[in-house]
């Protein structure tokens, strides 16, 4: 279709051979590769506008697209830069063909792309996340805590406005041991998950349901002759009393390709 | 332990990545929305799977991610002064 100027991109493969991947794309389009010399871009072609929905589900059954395009060229390709979802070229002028507009730019990026491949190789990503039992941290403080347990005592003996007073120490006292302890926790799940990884990123804790805390959300680079011992490590946390652990994977590196691939003037 | 994929709590895993994150283009390759590079209007203008966004409360630090890149990357193609971008960011926001 000659509207369609844009190209959108799925990741980037080293693969020297155009090749067809069929209609698995966003909507059915036809997924196939533009190339330069080494590497191939995966595209579909698209009009110069931005996948655009208030339907949650419609943009679920996108990403999914989107991911299962990486999927399968993972399979075919071995090693695959993915692009976040929407990453739409579009050519700059009326003279350049938008898939000269990909050639031109492989070849402009082709060294960090390189470089990329090459930390990426034989490695996936992988999400962890840990949770504790909130129960359980109050517990752990109220049994562990010498001044908790000095402070509750001296409460027993107080008189009721007395006690409301000692009671906001109280609360002090807990949360900084509260704290503590957490950091403690994160430390020594970091310390035991750390040695598998080649990478790792710190992603922000959310919310989780109902008494559980998440203590940790990490996205983790790994070797996959590494997967089967990161296994083993989250496995022990998972089996420690009133902890669990998500563990979700192997995803494309999505969190490892981002930083070094933003060009910096004058580099 | 097996690392899963298929939990509907491994959906939260995969928007997390492939909203967020992943390879990103020089701005001046992106479809541009008035102007601004897609990467930076992402949410307000384009994806408006907004709602699934702030439901996993990924929204915020998103927004302000994609857009602190964009800012940068349009800083490098205007050739602007950080203090010159202050009223370019505001019009953005």
């Amino acid at each position: 279709m000659e509207q369609e100027k844009g190209r959108y991109l799925y990741g980037v493969a080293a693969s020297e051979r155009a090749t067809r991947l069929g209609p698995l794309g966003i909507e059915g389009r036809d997924v196939y590769t533009i190339t330069y010399e080494d590497f191939c871009a995966i595209v579909h072609n698209c009009p110069n506008e931005p996948y655009q929905s208030n339907d949650e589900e419609i943009v679920k059954s996108w990403v999914s697209a989107h991911q299962g395009v990486l999927d399968e060229a993972k399979e075919r390709f071995g090693v695959v830069i993915p692009f976040g979802f929407d990453t739409i070229l579009q050519p700059g002028d009326e003279a350049t063909s938008p898939d000269q507009v990909v050639k031109d730019w492989l070849k402009g990026d082709y060294e960090r792309l390189r470089s990329i491949m090459k930390k990426i190789r034989d490695r996936d990503e992988y999400g962890v996340q840990i949770f504790y039992k909130s129960s359980l941290i109050g517990r752990q403080i109220a049994e562990q805590s010498k001044e908790i347990q000095k402070l509750k005592a001296e409460i027993a003996m107080k008189s009721p406005g007395m006690a409301y007073i000692y009671r906001q120490d109280l609360e002090k006292v807990a949360k900084a041991e509260m704290e503590k302890l957490a950091d403690s926790w994160f430390k020594d799940c970091y310390g035991r998950i750390r040695p598998d990884c080649d990478d790792i990123v710190i992603e922000k804790t959310r919310k989780a349901d109902g008494d559980r805390v998440m203590l940790l959300n990490l996205s983790c680079l790994v070797h996959k002759e590494k997967v089967d011992s990161l296994g083993r490590g989250l496995e022990e946390i998972n089996n420690m009393d009133g902890f669990s652990v998500h563990f979700s994977g192997p995803w494309p590196p999505y969190s490892f390709v981002a930083r070094a691939v933003v060009p910096v003037k004058g580099e | 332990m097996e690392p899963s994929r298929d939990t509907h709590a491994t959906l939260v895993d995969l928007l997390d990545r492939a909203l967020d994150k992943g390879l990103i283009l020089n701005a001046d390759l992106m479809i541009h929305i008035a102007g601004i590079p897609l990467l930076g209007v992402k949410l307000s203008a384009a994806l408006a799977g907004m709602e699934t966004m702030l439901k996993y409360g990924i929204w915020q630090d998103w927004d302000e991610a994609q857009r602190s890149i964009a800012t940068e990357e349009r800083m490098k193609t205007l050739g602007l002064a950080p203090e010159e971008m202050l009223h370019l960011s505001r019009i953005v926001r």
